[in-house]
């Protein structure tokens, strides 16, 4: 007889920590998208400043807003990489937990043989001992 | 939420047996994607060790520009072809993502293999176990994978594309004297090229992590399949058993 935990467990609700895979999933699709949204608000920026010729930003006065807008693609450029990869390693963390419950699925599924296939193939388990 | 079946009817028992025949076959994209894993991997190797390649010899390029003073340097139009440089620099990321994007793709393709051989391999035990052969109806996951790794490899093509385009204009803004190109004056149209591929760039490299992010979803998606897969073939087991004991 099929044990009754073992019953529970296979035809419970799927794993709860697969549910923590999907959602740092979800996080690193948010960071990477709002990273790409970021870089075309960049992308405007850079394209107004190099309306102005290099000795009008390069002469640029402090409190200028010429200076200020090449202060802040400096800035945004800075820590947009980092934040670009923390979407990456967020999704990698995803992909790590899901082979966390891969394997405890095996583990599941070898139980699950060990349990049914004596019953279903009619093996006396204990005169097999 | 219990997984929909389907129960597929059992032909030819002892073929299935001894091994000669299957309870059932891969589904079309399975088969596709086991056919197709491996050229991927090789394909997408290959541009990456080229991009390296190619790499190289563009670093040996900078080098022997900066082996003069920046006055003569900037003098003269396209020194040490500086153009060709700086149009490498413009198209090389791309391919090189784009080869790891099919890479990726890739492994995909695998993942999409194993669920295959799970498939068959299940349905094969199931028949010879002498019982129903039921097989789990595709989850939206399962098919929305695919789907995440093809939109993943586009977005990286389209990268290469965009990197293609910008060399060219990259290739025309410094193959110029880099005097002329710091002093193109505002409204000149060397200076809204020089804006053009400074926006684009801003942008382009987000866009490539879009495009591994399709790639990242779609293996997460894969093998989220994987375990669902594992988990009915566990349930199946528990429920023969309980079918031979009732």
């Amino acid at each position: 007889m099929v044990s009754a935990d073992l019953q529970r467990r296979v035809n419970g609700s799927e794993p709860a920590l697969k549910n923590v895979g999907y959602a740092l999933m979800l996080v690193g699709m948010m960071i990477i998208v709002a990273a790409f949204v970021i870089g075309i608000a960049l992308g405007l920026s850079t394209a107004d400043l190099f309306e102005n010729s290099k000795s009008v930003r390069d002469s640029a006065a402090v409190g200028d807003s010429i200076l200020s807008q090449q202060g802040t693609i400096a800035a945004t450029a800075a820590w947009l990489t980092p934040f670009k990869f923390i979407g990456l390693s967020s999704f990698l963390g995803g992909i790590g937990i899901m082979l966390l419950v891969i394997i405890n699925s095996l583990k599941l599924r070898g139980e699950a043989m060990l349990q049914s296939l004596p019953i279903i193939l009619g093996i006396d388990q204990k005169s097999a001992e | 939420m219990a997984l929909q079946t389907v129960t597929v009817p059992v032909r030819n028992l002892d073929a299935i047996r001894s091994g000669k025949e299957n309870a059932t076959s891969m589904t079309a994209m399975q088969t596709m994607a086991s056919k197709m894993w491996k050229v991927l991997l090789v394909m997408g190797f290959m541009i990456v060790a080229v991009s390296f390649i190619i790499g190289i010899f563009n670093g040996i390029a900078i080098g022997e520009f900066f082996g003069e003073t920046k006055a003569v340097r900037e003098a003269s139009p396209n020194y040490e072809n500086f153009g060709t440089v700086q149009a490498v620099v413009a198209w090389l990321p791309g391919f090189k993502l784009f080869g790891v994007g099919l890479m990726l793709g890739g492994i995909t393709m695998t993942l999409a293999t194993i669920l295959g051989n799970l498939r068959v391999a299940g349905a094969n035990v199931q028949a010879a176990l002498g019982a129903e052969v039921k097989l789990p109806i595709p989850p939206t996951i399962a098919k929305v994978f695919p789907l995440m790794m093809m939109m993943g490899v586009m977005t990286l093509l389209a990268v290469f594309g965009i990197g293609v385009w910008l060399s060219g204009l990259a290739g025309d803004v410094y193959g110029n004297a880099i005097s002329d190109v710091s002093a193109a004056p505002a409204g000149s149209a060397l200076l809204a090229d020089i804006g053009t591929i400074n926006a684009v760039k801003a942008w382009l490299t987000p866009m490539e992590f879009l495009g591994m992010a399709f790639l990242f979803t779609g293996i997460t998606l894969a093998l989220a399949t994987i375990v669902t897969v594992l988990r009915f073939q566990a349930s199946r087991l528990v429920e023969i058993a309980a079918e031979k004991t009732a």
